[in-house]
C-alpha cells in the first residue's frame, strides 16, 4: 500500500482492474496529490501483494476484496473516504460501500459492469462461451503472466525511464492467480447490489468500450440511486492510461 | 526460383525495404495509441482473413474474438501502455468468416520526435500447433495437481479428523478442510443428536433456518445419501421458496450440501455456501463424499468412546454415578466443608433382599426393584446429584451441610421411604436396609475420601454386627 499527497485532505483510495496493478494509476494520481490524500494499493492476488495472502475460499468472489478494502480504510483511520474503482474493482467499492458507507462515503466507477454476461434483456456483452474463451487465452499466455515479461523490459536502452520503475515482477503475478481472479472477475453477477448503494457516485463511461459497454454503464447508473453518469471521449477500457487527464479533470470535476 | 509477380528481379529483392515489410515471414500492423489499425502488411492481411480495406481503420478489437478483446483490452494494452512493449501474448483472430486463428504477438510502442507514444507496432505469429501442444501439456499438469491437491485434502483430512478428541473439534476440523478443498467462502458442518435433531456443530452459514427446514437440501441429501445442490439462479420448485428467498437476501448463488453418514447411520451433513454460481463435477462430489465418509468415521467412533465413558461414569441400572463419580463429588463437598467450616457427612446404605426378588420374580423384576430403590435414595437424599451407586447392592449418599442431627433425621426418612414394599414383577416385594454414616465436622484436619467411605462402611458393618438397621460412626482426627 502507498500512501501520498495531503496528509490532511480527504482520503481518495484507487483501486485497479483485472489484469495489472496499482500501476495503472500513475498518470492520474498526480492530479489528486495536492488536495488529497492518496492510497494505491494491489488487490490481493495482483502486483506486490503477498500472494501467501491469496486465501481462494476467500476471493472466491468479490465479497472477500471489498472486506480488504474496508480493512484498508480502518487501518488508515479513514472515514467518509473516496473509492476510485476500475472495471471490477467498481464493483468491489459497490460492495465496500454497502458495507460500510462510513468508510466508503464516496464512489467513482470507471468503466463499470455489474455483470459481463448477457441475461435475457440484459447486455453485458459477453456470452458464457467468450469468457471460458478468455481463460483459453489465459492458459495461452500461461508464461506471460508470471516472469516472461518483466525481464524483456530490462534495460531497454530506448526507454530508460521504464526500467528504474521496474521492480522485477511487473505487472506479473501467479497464472493459476490471474486464471481464479479472471473467473470470479467475469463470472460475478453483482447487479442486486447496485440497489443498495446509499452514497454518492459517479459512474465514468468510456467510448467504444467493448469490455465494459454503454448498455453495462448505463444499467449501473440507472440502478445506483441519484448516481451521475459521464461519458468520456477516451476510447477503449482503461481511460487511466489512454486518457488520463480526462479522466482526473471529470473525477475532481465531480468531487468539487 | 521463378520472381513472384510484380517483385523484384532476385539480387534487389532483399534490398527492397518494401518487400521485406510485405512479404516479412510474419504479420505486421501497426495502431495508433487507442487501437485503430493503420497500416498492416501483406503477410498480415493473408493471415487475418480479411482484406486490406477491411482492416485499415477498424479496430483491432473488432479482428479478434470475444475471449481476445478481453485479454487485449485488460491485459495486453496496459501491459503495452506502462512497459512500453510485450512479448509472446498469445491472441486469437477472427476471420470474415468467424474462424478462429491463434496468434502470437510481440508489441511496441513507438514515440514520436518528441519521446511520446505514438503508436504501436505489432508482430504477428501463427500460434496453431504449439498452442495446442501447450494446453495438453497445461491440462495434463492441472489434471496431476489436481489430483495430488486431493489426495492430499483427504490426507491432511485424515489426520486432523482423527486428531480430534470431540465432535466440537472433528466439526471444525471438517468445515476448515472442505472450505479449502471447494475454495467455499462459507462451510458449516450439522451434526445430528441421538433424536435425529440436526443443530450448528462447526462453522458459520448465512442461511441457517431455511437450510433445516421440511423438504430443505440438508433432508433432501441426508435422506437421498447424496450431494444436493442448489443454484439460485436456476432452481425450480422443487426447493422451497423461503430457501431461495434467504439465499437471495445473504448474497448465496449455490448451496452444496454432502450427507454425513455410514451405512444404517446418519450423522448429519456438511453445507456449503458459494458467492458466485457453482458447479459441484463428479471429481467434487466424490471429493466431498470422501471427507464427509472420513468424518463419519471418526465420529462414529467418537459416539461409541462417549457410550463407554458413560458406562463407565454412570450405572447401567438405575442411571446413578459410579464410585469414581461419587468420590469426586466427596472430594468436592469435603474441600467445601474444610475450607468453610461446615459439616458434611457421607451416608452408605446397604441394601439385603435383591437375591430373593431375582430368585422368585426373575432378574429382570430385581433390577427394577433396585432402579426403584434408587429412585428413592435419590428423592430423599439432601441433593439428588450426589447420589451413587458404589456396588451391586451398595448405594452412597453425600451429604454437604450436614451435621449428626441432619444425618438422623435423613436415616429416618431413608429407611421409612426403603421399607415401603416394591414393586416386583406382578406383586411385591420387601428388601432390608442397613445405613452407616460418617461424618466431617469440617474442622481439623482434611479427611480424605477414602477415608469417609471406610468409615460409613464400618459402621453398617457394626451395625449389621449389633442387628440394628443404622450406625454413626465419626472418625477420629
Amino acid at each position: 500500500m502507498n500512501v501520498s499527497g495531503n496528509p490532511n485532505g480527504r482520503t481518495v483510495l484507487f483501486s485497479h482492474g483485472f489484469g495489472c496493478n496499482q500501476d495503472v494509476w500513475r498518470h492520474v494520481t498526480p492530479a489528486f496529490l495536492e488536495e488529497y490524500r492518496v492510497v494505491l494499493f494491489d488487490l490481493t492476488g495482483a502486483g506486490a501483494s503477498d500472494l501467501a495472502a491469496y486465501d481462494r475460499a476467500k476471493y472466491d468472489s468479490l465479497d472477500g476484496y471489498a472486506d480488504d478494502v474496508i480493512e484498508i480504510l480502518k487501518e488508515l483511520d479513514a472515514k467518509d473516504a473516496i473509492f476510485v474503482g476500475h472495471s471490477v474493482s467498481s464493483m468491489i467499492g459497490v460492495l465496500a460501500a454497502n458495507r460500510d458507507p462510513s468508510r466508503v462515503g464516496t464512489l467513482v466507477l470507471v468503466g463499470p459492469s455489474a455483470r459481463y454476461i448477457n441475461d435475457g434483456d440484459y447486455v453485458g456483452g459477453f456470452e458464457e462461451a467468450d469468457i471460458m474463451a478468455l481463460l483459453d487465452d489465459l492458459d495461452a499466455n500461461y508464461l506471460g503472466w508470471s516472469s516472461a515479461m518483466a525481464p524483456a523490459i530490462m534495460g531497454n536502452p530506448d526507454r530508460p525511464e521504464l526500467g528504474e520503475e521496474l521492480t522485477g515482477n511487473f505487472c506479473s503475478t501467479d497464472p493459476e492467480i490471474a486464471r481464479h481472479f479472471a473467473r470470479v472477475t467475469f463470472l460475478s453477477d453483482n447487479r442486486r447490489d447496485l440497489g443498495e448503494v446509499s452514497v454518492p457516485t459517479l459512474v465514468l463511461q468510456c467510448s467504444e468500450d467493448l469490455i465494459a459497454p454503454a448498455t453495462a454503464g448505463c444499467y449501473v447508473h440507472e440502478h445506483i440511486p441519484d448516481s451521475t453518469f459521464v461519458n468520456l471521449s477516451a476510447t477503449g477500457h482503461i481511460p487511466n492510461l489512454s486518457n488520463p487527464a480526462e479522466l482526473s479533470e471529470a473525477i475532481l470535476g465531480f468531487l468539487r | 526460383m521463378s520472381d513472384a509477380p510484380g517483385r523484384s528481379t532476385n539480387n534487389d529483392i532483399e534490398a527492397s525495404l518494401e518487400d521485406l515489410y510485405e512479404h516479412a515471414p510474419c504479420g505486421f500492423f501497426s495502431t495508433t495509441l487507442d487501437g485503430m489499425i493503420v497500416r498492416v502488411n501483406e503477410t498480415f492481411v493473408s493471415m487475418s482473413g480479411r482484406s486490406r480495406e477491411q482492416l485499415l481503420g477498424a479496430q483491432v478489437l473488432s479482428i479478434l474474438t470475444p475471449g481476445g478483446q478481453l485479454f487485449y483490452e485488460s491485459r495486453y494494452i496496459p501491459v503495452l501502455h506502462l512497459q512500453g512493449e510485450a512479448q509472446e501474448v498469445a491472441l486469437t483472430l477472427q476471420t470474415a468468416s468467424g474462424a478462429e486463428r491463434p496468434v502470437l504477438v510481440n508489441g511496441v510502442v513507438v514515440d514520436d520526435a518528441q519521446g511520446r507514444p505514438t503508436a504501436i507496432r505489432t508482430a504477428v505469429f501463427p500460434y496453431i500447433g504449439r498452442k495446442e501442444y501447450e494446453r495438453e501439456l497445461l491440462e495434463a499438469r492441472r489434471a496431476a495437481e489436481a489430483s495430488e491437491s486431493r489426495l492430499q485434502v483427504l490426507h491432511g483430512a485424515s489426520e486432523r479428523f482423527s486428531a480430534a478428541d470431540s465432535e466440537e473439534q472433528l466439526a471444525s476440523e471438517l468445515a476448515e478442510c472442505a472450505r479449502g478443498a471447494f475454495t467455499a467462502p462459507d462451510a458449516s458442518v450439522y451434526f445430528a443428536d441421538e433424536s435425529g435433531t440436526l443443530a450448528l456443530a462447526a462453522g458459520s452459514s448465512p442461511l441457517a433456518a431455511a437450510l433445516l427446514e421440511a423438504e430443505g437440501p440438508i433432508e433432501r441429501s441426508i435422506s437421498g445419501e447424496r450431494v444436493v445442490s442448489v443454484n439460485e439462479a436456476d432452481a425450480d420448485a422443487e426447493h422451497p421458496a423461503s430457501l431461495l428467498e434467504s439465499m437471495r437476501s445473504a448474497r448465496v448463488e449455490t448451496v452444496v450440501v454432502v450427507p454425513i453418514a455410514e451405512p444404517q447411520k446418519r450423522f448429519g451433513a456438511l453445507v456449503l455456501c458459494f458467492r458466485r454460481a457453482r458447479r459441484f463435477d463428479s471429481h467434487d462430489e466424490d471429493l466431498g463424499m470422501t471427507l464427509a465418509r472420513q468424518a463419519a468415521e471418526v465420529l462414529a467412533r467418537l459416539r461409541a468412546e462417549g457410550v463407554l465413558e458413560r458406562l463407565a461414569l454412570y450405572d447401567d441400572v438405575t442411571g446413578l454415578p459410579t464410585r469414581r463419580v461419587v468420590v469426586a463429588r466427596a472430594n468436592e463437598a469435603i474441600d467445601e466443608a474444610h475450607s468453610d467450616s461446615t459439616p458434611m457427612a457421607i451416608v452408605t446404605v446397604v441394601i439385603d433382599g435383591f437375591k430373593e426378588i431375582s430368585n422368585t420374580f426373575g432378574r429382570v423384576a430385581a433390577e427394577d426393584a433396585l432402579s426403584e430403590v434408587g429412585t428413592r435414595i435419590s428423592e430423599a437424599a439432601p441433593d439428588s446429584e450426589m447420589v451413587g451407586r458404589t456396588n451391586t447392592n451398595e448405594f452412597v449418599v453425600v451429604c454437604p451441610g450436614t451435621d449428626a442431627a441432619g444425618v438422623e433425621s435423613f436415616a429416618d426418612e431413608l429407611l421409612a421411604a426403603l421399607d415401603q414394599p416394591l414393586s416386583a414383577g406382578d406383586g411385591s416385594a420387601r428388601v432390608t436396609s442397613t445405613i452407616g454414616a460418617a461424618l466431617y465436622p469440617g474442622a481439623g484436619a482434611r479427611p480424605s475420601a477414602q477415608a469417609l467411605f471406610e468409615s460409613a462402611g464400618e459402621a453398617v458393618y457394626r451395625a449389621r454386627a449389633l442387628g440394628t438397621t443404622r450406625a454413626a460412626f465419626t472418625p477420629v482426627d
